[in-house]
């Protein structure tokens, strides 16, 4: 069967009846689970008094909304996905799933939850959910993601939005607290994802996207992870400086990017694909636990 | 009026399943969204 995309993908597959399943995987849930954690984060944190139910809405649209725009990602991105191993089986590429339908669906969660943000809890978090959903498709995706190394660099902003979302629903604004949970999201973002490319640079370079190891080499990106995990230390000690977090915090956060950076130079001076998987998987543990700590901080404060 | 394209139209059973299927799906996900309004509603008039 040929997609519009003329992608050509087998029978089996494209005769099987889309399932909520296949919907569900539209939504990028793995994807989907740190956001809601990071939001809810920000959220609990937050100096403000949100109603138990209006808080469970709201981490409710950011979940929506960071599903929807991964679908619509994925609608856009078909023909790599098509091309690349880790994503071949996503439902569009194996045409479960029309891009048509695809797209539908992510517009219409898009709009769903922007609108029961705005309504059921503030508008300026409904704003910054709004923006965090055109970031990720128009800035990402669509523009940024073919185009330069720098992507996941500037496209990471999208995903450092949900603790700033979170603190907007419980405040109704946006301090200097939620821009540093931001920072410390954004400031992650590539050493995680060049981890990622590191061992999975032929998949880009098929697909044609210019990742840093594909457009510079491994050399120059294993440097670049490594100032970028540097700067880890310092900033994830920001919200202990601004006085979101206790000593708790502080200690757990210094022990965990410790590690991160240590890490990082065993990327740079092992070169070995071992080091870049450790990386990339230490890196999604190192940034829940970061938010857990702000959380069991704030839970438990005056305990160090 | 219904076009003739349309009213010629001829589904088979899976396609009738299919449509049933996904008309109850986004009933029932339109429901979901009226009753969560609802119980905003209800909690914003209560704080």
């Amino acid at each position: 069967m040929a997609l519009d995309s003329g992608i050509t993908v087998a029978a089996g597959e494209a005769s099987r009846e889309a399932t909520p399943a296949d919907f569900f995987a539209l939504l990028k849930p793995r994807v989907m689970s740190l956001v809601v954690f990071t939001g809810a984060i920000g959220l609990m944190v937050a100096p403000g008094n949100l109603h138990p139910v209006l808080a469970a809405v709201a981490v409710l649209c950011i979940a929506v909304g960071a599903g929807a725009s991964g679908c619509i990602n994925m609608w856009y991105e078909r023909d790599v996905d098509a091309v690349m191993r880790r994503t071949r089986h996503r439902p569009i590429p194996t045409g479960v799933i029309a891009p048509r339908t695809a797209l539908e669906f992510g517009v219409t969660l898009s709009v769903a939850s922007v609108m029961l943000m705005g309504l059921a809890v503030n508008w300026v978090a409904a704003a910054l959910l709004a923006l965090a959903i055109c970031f990720y498709v128009f800035v990402y995706t669509i523009w940024l993601k073919r185009r330069t190394p720098q992507n996941i660099v500037i496209g990471g902003a999208a995903g450092a939005f949900p603790p700033m979302i979170g603190w907007a629903a419980a405040t109704g604004e946006v301090s200097l607290s939620s821009i540093a949970l931001f920072a410390i999201i954004f400031f992650w973002t590539p050493p995680h994802f060049w981890s990622l490319a590191l061992y999975r640079t032929g998949d880009y370079a098929a697909a044609g996207i210019p990742m840093l190891p594909v457009v510079a080499g491994a050399a120059a990106t294993r440097r670049q992870i490594v100032l970028y995990s540097a700067l880890m230390l310092p900033l994830s000690l920001a919200p202990f400086a601004l006085g979101t977090a206790g000593p708790l915090y502080a200690i757990g956060a210094t022990a965990l990017s410790a590690v991160f950076l240590i890490g990082a130079l065993r990327v740079w001076w092992s070169k070995s694909e071992a080091a870049a998987r450790w990386m990339f998987r230490y890196s999604i543990l190192y940034l829940a636990l970061l938010f857990a700590l702000l959380a069991v901080d704030h839970a438990l404060p005056g305990v160090v | 009026m219904l076009c003739p394209a349309w009213s010629e139209m001829v589904l088979t059973e899976q396609e009738k399943r299919s449509r049933r299927r996904r008309n109850a799906a986004l009933g029932l996900a339109l429901g979901a969204f009226i009753v969560l309004l609802y119980i905003v509603s209800i909690v914003k008039m209560g704080g």
